[in-house]
């Protein structure tokens, strides 16, 4: 699976492949998405450029507008 | 009240908001460029949130009304402040519009009503740290006012009765100046390094 972005929250790494999962959903927009997930088109920009680890519940609303499980959206990696 | 001294606060309050205008502008198309040179084309025409946006200028404007009280005070002694009553009118304007300028950009951080829909998670993590900056500025201005006034009024023992009206104005400005400072630096932080 591709993963885009990259969080790296103190020495965990959690990746994420919320682009790639927007563009499968009909090119969904960044807006769309964050009008979706009840947050702003920052902070989808943030997630996808690997600069923002969203909280248990963000993370279950964007898997949910995907159809797909948290991990299938997000990915830890041991570091 | 002397009509000059309005017509130069007026220019200069306009003189001051074409400057911040230009400033965040500039800011903004620096902060585009960031994200065009990471090649993330999605990010092409990423803005500011709207409280970073907010806070930056609110940081210019109370600078420039922080410019303009200590240009009104300068030559002046504390005592002035009682006793010539343009000098404290104009102050206490001065002070009045800076604070109004503030709470008119600042009033959507107070989450209320359908202000509470432009956050989201993000930028409630960047509220919530921007407390501690706002307790750090209030205490270095105390560190500053208890040194300076210990230091400077030593001989005398005592001193001015205008003072506490003035640390209080500065505390005032304090809180809102570094609660902007905060948010800033808040997500300059979060967007380089992530939370």
């Amino acid at each position: 699976m591709a993963i885009g972005g990259l969080i790296a929250m103190g020495t965990d790494i959690i990746l994420n492949n919320i682009r790639k999962c927007r563009f499968e959903k009909n090119e969904m927009t960044q807006q769309e998405l964050a009008d979706a997930a009840g947050c702003t088109r920052q902070t989808i920009v943030a997630l996808e450029a690997g600069r923002y680890t969203p909280s248990l519940g963000l993370g279950f609303r964007i898997a949910r507008i995907f159809d797909k499980g948290l991990e299938d959206i997000f990915e830890y990696r041991e570091p | 009240m002397n009509v000059w001294l309005i017509v130069t606060l007026s220019l200069g309050f306009v003189v001051s908001a074409l400057g911040i205008y230009l400033a965040v502008r500039t800011l903004q198309k620096m902060r585009t460029g960031q994200f065009n040179s990471e090649g993330d084309g999605a990010a092409d025409d990423v803005s500011m949130a709207i409280i970073q946006k907010r806070s930056l200028w609110n940081i210019l404007s109370m600078f420039i009304g922080i410019c303009i009280m200590t240009w009104l005070f300068w030559g002046h002694s504390v005592s002035d402040f009682f006793q010539n009553t343009s000098l404290r009118i104009s102050l206490t304007s001065a002070l009045t519009l800076t604070l109004l300028v503030n709470l008119f950009l600042m009033l959507p951080t107070s989450k209320r009503g359908s202000w509470s829909k432009m956050f989201d998670e993000r930028d409630e993590l960047v509220l919530q740290r921007a407390g501690a900056y706002q307790i750090s500025g209030i205490l270095l201005l105390s560190v500053v006012w208890t040194f300076g006034l210990t230091e400077y009024y030593w001989d005398a023992g005592s001193i001015p009765i205008a003072i506490p009206y003035i640390m209080f104005w500065s505390n005032l400005l304090m809180v809102f100046f570094s609660r902007s400072i905060g948010i800033v630096y808040g997500y300059w932080w979060i967007d380089r390094y992530g939370n």
